[in-house]
Protein backbone atom coordinates (compact mmCIF):
# COMPACT_ATOMS: atom_id res chain seq x y z
CA UNK A 1 0.00 0.00 0.00
CA UNK A 2 1.05 3.67 -0.61
CA UNK A 3 4.30 4.09 2.11
CA UNK A 4 4.31 7.73 2.42
CA UNK A 5 6.86 7.05 5.15
CA UNK A 6 9.34 6.18 3.15
CA UNK A 7 9.35 7.19 -0.25
CA UNK A 8 11.64 6.15 -2.95
CA UNK A 9 13.43 8.36 -5.21
CA UNK A 10 13.45 6.27 -8.93
CA UNK A 11 14.88 7.56 -11.82
CA UNK A 12 13.11 8.57 -14.80
CA UNK A 13 13.91 4.94 -16.44
CA UNK A 14 12.94 3.05 -13.51
CA UNK A 15 9.47 4.80 -12.95
CA UNK A 16 8.66 3.33 -16.62
CA UNK A 17 9.71 0.22 -15.59
CA UNK A 18 7.79 0.50 -12.53
CA UNK A 19 4.60 1.65 -14.43
CA UNK A 20 5.18 -0.68 -17.28
CA UNK A 21 6.17 -4.37 -15.09
CA UNK A 22 3.95 -3.56 -12.59
CA UNK A 23 0.63 -1.10 -12.82
CA UNK A 24 -0.25 -1.96 -16.33
CA UNK A 25 -0.79 -5.59 -16.54
CA UNK A 26 -3.90 -5.04 -13.76
CA UNK A 27 -5.40 -2.43 -16.60
CA UNK A 28 -7.82 -5.17 -17.12
CA UNK A 29 -9.43 -5.66 -13.53
CA UNK A 30 -8.90 -1.34 -13.23
CA UNK A 31 -11.22 -1.09 -16.64
CA UNK A 32 -13.59 -3.57 -15.29
CA UNK A 33 -13.59 -2.21 -11.71
CA UNK A 34 -14.42 1.39 -13.18
CA UNK A 35 -16.78 0.26 -14.94
CA UNK A 36 -18.65 -1.49 -12.55
CA UNK A 37 -18.62 1.87 -10.26
CA UNK A 38 -20.06 3.73 -13.05
CA UNK A 39 -22.15 1.79 -15.18
CA UNK A 40 -20.66 3.88 -18.37
CA UNK A 41 -17.91 3.27 -20.74
CA UNK A 42 -16.34 6.58 -21.37
CA UNK A 43 -16.70 7.36 -17.75
CA UNK A 44 -14.93 4.05 -17.19
CA UNK A 45 -12.06 4.70 -18.95
CA UNK A 46 -11.76 8.28 -17.92
CA UNK A 47 -11.31 7.01 -14.52
CA UNK A 48 -8.65 4.25 -15.22
CA UNK A 49 -6.69 7.27 -17.13
CA UNK A 50 -6.43 9.65 -14.60
CA UNK A 51 -6.12 6.31 -12.27
CA UNK A 52 -3.04 5.90 -14.01
CA UNK A 53 -2.14 9.25 -14.43
CA UNK A 54 -1.83 9.59 -10.23
CA UNK A 55 -0.07 6.23 -10.22
CA UNK A 56 2.62 7.75 -12.13
CA UNK A 57 3.00 11.21 -10.64
CA UNK A 58 3.03 9.51 -7.38
CA UNK A 59 5.08 6.27 -7.86
CA UNK A 60 7.83 7.51 -5.49
CA UNK A 61 5.53 6.43 -2.14
CA UNK A 62 4.74 3.00 -4.31
CA UNK A 63 7.45 0.28 -2.71
CA UNK A 64 8.83 -1.67 -5.72
CA UNK A 65 7.58 -5.40 -5.34
CA UNK A 66 4.55 -4.78 -3.08
CA UNK A 67 0.77 -5.27 -3.70
CA UNK A 68 0.51 -2.75 -6.72
CA UNK A 69 -2.87 -3.79 -7.69
CA UNK A 70 -4.38 -2.93 -3.89
CA UNK A 71 -2.43 0.23 -4.51
CA UNK A 72 -4.08 1.08 -7.65
CA UNK A 73 -7.53 0.01 -6.86
CA UNK A 74 -7.34 2.48 -3.59
CA UNK A 75 -6.31 5.53 -6.18
CA UNK A 76 -9.16 4.68 -8.38
CA UNK A 77 -11.61 4.14 -5.48
CA UNK A 78 -10.21 7.51 -4.23
CA UNK A 79 -10.81 9.55 -7.62
CA UNK A 80 -14.62 7.63 -7.81
CA UNK A 81 -15.52 8.97 -4.44
CA UNK A 82 -14.14 12.67 -5.46
CA UNK A 83 -14.59 12.98 -9.04
CA UNK A 84 -17.49 10.33 -10.21
CA UNK A 85 -19.76 9.91 -7.23
CA UNK A 86 -20.60 13.55 -6.35
CA UNK A 87 -22.25 13.94 -9.89
CA UNK A 88 -23.58 10.84 -10.24
CA UNK A 89 -27.47 10.52 -9.01
CA UNK A 90 -26.89 7.67 -6.56
CA UNK A 91 -27.50 8.16 -3.00
CA UNK A 92 -24.34 9.20 -1.43
CA UNK A 93 -24.84 6.85 1.40
CA UNK A 94 -26.12 4.06 2.59
CA UNK A 95 -28.09 3.71 5.94
CA UNK A 96 -25.93 0.98 7.57
CA UNK A 97 -25.45 0.06 11.13
CA UNK A 98 -22.32 -1.81 10.19
CA UNK A 99 -20.92 -1.87 13.86
CA UNK A 100 -23.65 -3.63 15.34
CA UNK A 101 -23.53 -7.88 15.85
CA UNK A 102 -24.71 -8.87 12.48
CA UNK A 103 -25.31 -12.45 12.84
CA UNK A 104 -28.55 -12.44 15.02
CA UNK A 105 -30.43 -15.19 15.83
CA UNK A 106 -33.22 -13.66 13.61
CA UNK A 107 -30.83 -14.03 10.45
CA UNK A 108 -29.22 -17.52 11.48
CA UNK A 109 -33.05 -19.01 11.05
CA UNK A 110 -33.81 -17.22 8.14
CA UNK A 111 -30.86 -19.27 6.84
CA UNK A 112 -31.34 -22.43 7.99
CA UNK A 113 -33.92 -22.71 5.25
CA UNK A 114 -32.35 -20.82 2.51
CA UNK A 115 -35.13 -20.78 0.02
CA UNK A 116 -32.62 -20.11 -3.02
CA UNK A 117 -32.12 -23.57 -4.48
CA UNK A 118 -28.20 -24.13 -6.02
CA UNK A 119 -30.05 -25.65 -8.82
CA UNK A 120 -31.63 -22.29 -9.72
CA UNK A 121 -28.19 -20.03 -9.56
CA UNK A 122 -26.89 -22.64 -11.89
CA UNK A 123 -29.32 -22.06 -13.99
CA UNK A 124 -28.88 -18.12 -14.21
CA UNK A 125 -27.42 -16.57 -17.20
CA UNK A 126 -24.96 -14.05 -16.58
CA UNK A 127 -27.08 -10.82 -17.34
CA UNK A 128 -28.96 -12.21 -14.16
CA UNK A 129 -26.00 -12.10 -11.68
CA UNK A 130 -24.83 -8.74 -13.49
CA UNK A 131 -28.07 -7.30 -12.90
CA UNK A 132 -28.60 -8.90 -9.10
CA UNK A 133 -24.65 -7.17 -8.38
CA UNK A 134 -25.67 -3.86 -10.13
CA UNK A 135 -28.58 -3.35 -8.37
CA UNK A 136 -26.77 -2.89 -5.14
CA UNK A 137 -25.95 0.42 -3.97
CA UNK A 138 -22.56 1.10 -4.73
CA UNK A 139 -20.93 0.57 -1.66
CA UNK A 140 -21.98 -3.13 -1.02
CA UNK A 141 -21.28 -3.83 -4.67
CA UNK A 142 -17.89 -2.82 -4.04
CA UNK A 143 -17.12 -4.74 -1.39
CA UNK A 144 -18.35 -8.06 -3.38
CA UNK A 145 -16.10 -7.07 -6.63
CA UNK A 146 -13.31 -6.43 -4.34
CA UNK A 147 -13.71 -9.93 -2.64
CA UNK A 148 -15.57 -12.48 -4.63
CA UNK A 149 -14.32 -10.86 -8.29
CA UNK A 150 -10.84 -9.38 -7.67
CA UNK A 151 -9.68 -11.87 -4.98
CA UNK A 152 -8.48 -9.12 -2.43
CA UNK A 153 -8.31 -10.34 1.69
CA UNK A 154 -9.91 -8.46 3.82
CA UNK A 155 -6.94 -6.95 5.22
CA UNK A 156 -6.26 -5.40 1.62
CA UNK A 157 -10.18 -4.46 1.60
CA UNK A 158 -9.61 -2.56 4.68
CA UNK A 159 -6.34 -0.42 3.31
CA UNK A 160 -8.11 0.24 -0.18
CA UNK A 161 -11.61 1.10 1.50
CA UNK A 162 -9.74 3.04 4.29
CA UNK A 163 -12.01 0.99 6.87
CA UNK A 164 -11.48 -1.43 9.63
CA UNK A 165 -11.49 -4.50 9.15
CA UNK A 166 -14.29 -5.70 11.36
CA UNK A 167 -16.87 -3.24 9.10
CA UNK A 168 -15.37 -4.84 5.87
CA UNK A 169 -16.59 -8.43 6.91
CA UNK A 170 -20.01 -6.85 8.20
CA UNK A 171 -20.40 -4.71 4.60
CA UNK A 172 -19.61 -8.10 3.22
CA UNK A 173 -21.92 -9.84 5.00
CA UNK A 174 -25.10 -7.43 4.45
CA UNK A 175 -23.80 -6.61 0.89
CA UNK A 176 -24.60 -10.81 0.28
CA UNK A 177 -27.19 -11.28 1.91
CA UNK A 178 -29.00 -8.17 -0.27
CA UNK A 179 -27.44 -10.28 -3.24
CA UNK A 180 -28.74 -13.27 -2.16
CA UNK A 181 -32.23 -11.56 -2.21
CA UNK A 182 -31.89 -9.85 -5.10
CA UNK A 183 -31.16 -13.73 -6.72
CA UNK A 184 -33.83 -15.05 -4.84
CA UNK A 185 -36.33 -13.38 -6.24
CA UNK A 186 -34.43 -13.71 -10.13
CA UNK A 187 -35.18 -17.84 -9.31
CA UNK A 188 -38.62 -17.06 -8.35
CA UNK A 189 -39.11 -15.31 -11.27
CA UNK A 190 -37.92 -18.10 -13.51
CA UNK A 191 -40.42 -20.37 -11.85
CA UNK A 192 -38.23 -21.87 -8.67
CA UNK B 1 -25.69 -37.52 8.86
CA UNK B 2 -26.76 -36.92 12.02
CA UNK B 3 -28.59 -33.78 11.75
CA UNK B 4 -31.22 -33.61 9.16
CA UNK B 5 -32.96 -31.20 7.91
CA UNK B 6 -35.75 -30.87 10.54
CA UNK B 7 -33.48 -30.10 12.89
CA UNK B 8 -32.07 -26.95 13.85
CA UNK B 9 -28.34 -26.68 14.04
CA UNK B 10 -27.64 -25.40 17.70
CA UNK B 11 -24.26 -23.66 16.08
CA UNK B 12 -25.91 -22.65 12.98
CA UNK B 13 -24.39 -18.64 13.70
CA UNK B 14 -20.83 -20.17 14.71
CA UNK B 15 -20.70 -22.00 11.49
CA UNK B 16 -22.07 -19.44 9.55
CA UNK B 17 -19.55 -17.04 10.63
CA UNK B 18 -16.96 -19.41 9.93
CA UNK B 19 -18.31 -20.57 6.46
CA UNK B 20 -18.10 -16.59 5.19
CA UNK B 21 -13.93 -16.69 6.65
CA UNK B 22 -13.43 -19.71 4.90
CA UNK B 23 -14.90 -19.39 1.26
CA UNK B 24 -13.16 -16.01 2.06
CA UNK B 25 -9.93 -17.89 2.14
CA UNK B 26 -9.54 -16.31 5.76
CA UNK B 27 -10.24 -19.22 8.06
CA UNK B 28 -7.09 -20.80 10.49
CA UNK B 29 -6.38 -24.38 10.54
CA UNK B 30 -8.33 -24.73 13.55
CA UNK B 31 -11.51 -23.11 12.58
CA UNK B 32 -11.20 -25.26 9.66
CA UNK B 33 -10.86 -28.75 11.05
CA UNK B 34 -13.62 -27.88 13.31
CA UNK B 35 -15.90 -26.73 10.38
CA UNK B 36 -15.47 -29.22 7.57
CA UNK B 37 -15.95 -31.97 10.53
CA UNK B 38 -18.97 -30.23 11.36
CA UNK B 39 -21.05 -29.88 8.43
CA UNK B 40 -19.95 -33.70 7.27
CA UNK B 41 -22.42 -34.37 10.59
CA UNK B 42 -25.11 -31.20 9.85
CA UNK B 43 -27.60 -30.92 7.07
CA UNK B 44 -28.65 -27.35 7.38
CA UNK B 45 -24.52 -25.88 7.39
CA UNK B 46 -24.16 -28.41 4.75
CA UNK B 47 -27.03 -26.96 2.90
CA UNK B 48 -25.93 -23.29 3.16
CA UNK B 49 -22.54 -24.53 2.39
CA UNK B 50 -22.81 -25.23 -0.89
CA UNK B 51 -25.51 -22.74 -1.70
CA UNK B 52 -23.05 -19.99 -0.66
CA UNK B 53 -19.79 -21.58 -2.21
CA UNK B 54 -22.56 -21.64 -5.78
CA UNK B 55 -23.30 -17.89 -5.04
CA UNK B 56 -19.60 -17.31 -5.42
CA UNK B 57 -18.80 -19.19 -8.05
CA UNK B 58 -21.52 -18.25 -10.23
CA UNK B 59 -20.59 -14.72 -9.38
CA UNK B 60 -16.89 -15.22 -10.39
CA UNK B 61 -17.88 -17.00 -13.77
CA UNK B 62 -20.99 -15.53 -14.85
CA UNK B 63 -21.09 -11.65 -14.30
CA UNK B 64 -19.94 -10.06 -17.24
CA UNK B 65 -16.58 -8.77 -18.43
CA UNK B 66 -15.39 -6.05 -20.15
CA UNK B 67 -13.16 -5.58 -22.80
CA UNK B 68 -10.41 -2.93 -22.42
CA UNK B 69 -11.00 -0.18 -24.98
CA UNK B 70 -8.09 -1.06 -27.28
CA UNK B 71 -6.44 2.26 -27.23
CA UNK B 72 -7.01 2.95 -23.51
CA UNK B 73 -2.73 1.79 -22.75
CA UNK B 74 -1.56 3.93 -25.76
CA UNK B 75 -3.66 7.14 -24.57
CA UNK B 76 -2.31 6.79 -21.13
CA UNK B 77 1.22 5.55 -21.87
CA UNK B 78 1.54 9.13 -24.20
CA UNK B 79 -0.40 11.38 -21.67
CA UNK B 80 2.57 10.08 -19.27
CA UNK B 81 5.29 10.36 -22.14
CA UNK B 82 4.16 14.36 -22.05
CA UNK B 83 4.24 14.65 -18.56
CA UNK B 84 8.50 12.99 -18.22
ZN1 LIG C 1 -24.62 -27.04 11.90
Amino acid sequence: MADNDHPQRYSEQKKVQIFDGEFLPHIDAMYNFAYRLTFDEDDAKDLVQETYLKAFRFINSFEEGTNAKAWLFRILKNSFINDYRKKSKEPNKVDYNEVETYYNSEDANAEITPDLRVEALQDMIGDEVTNALNSLAVDFRTVIILCDLEGFTYEEMAKILDIPIGTVRSRLHRARNLLKDKLKSYAQSMGY
Amino acid sequence: MENNDKTPCNEHVKCMELLELILDGEAKDGEKDYYFAHIEQCMPCYRAHNLESAIRTVLRNNVDKKEVPADLVHCIKSKIRETV
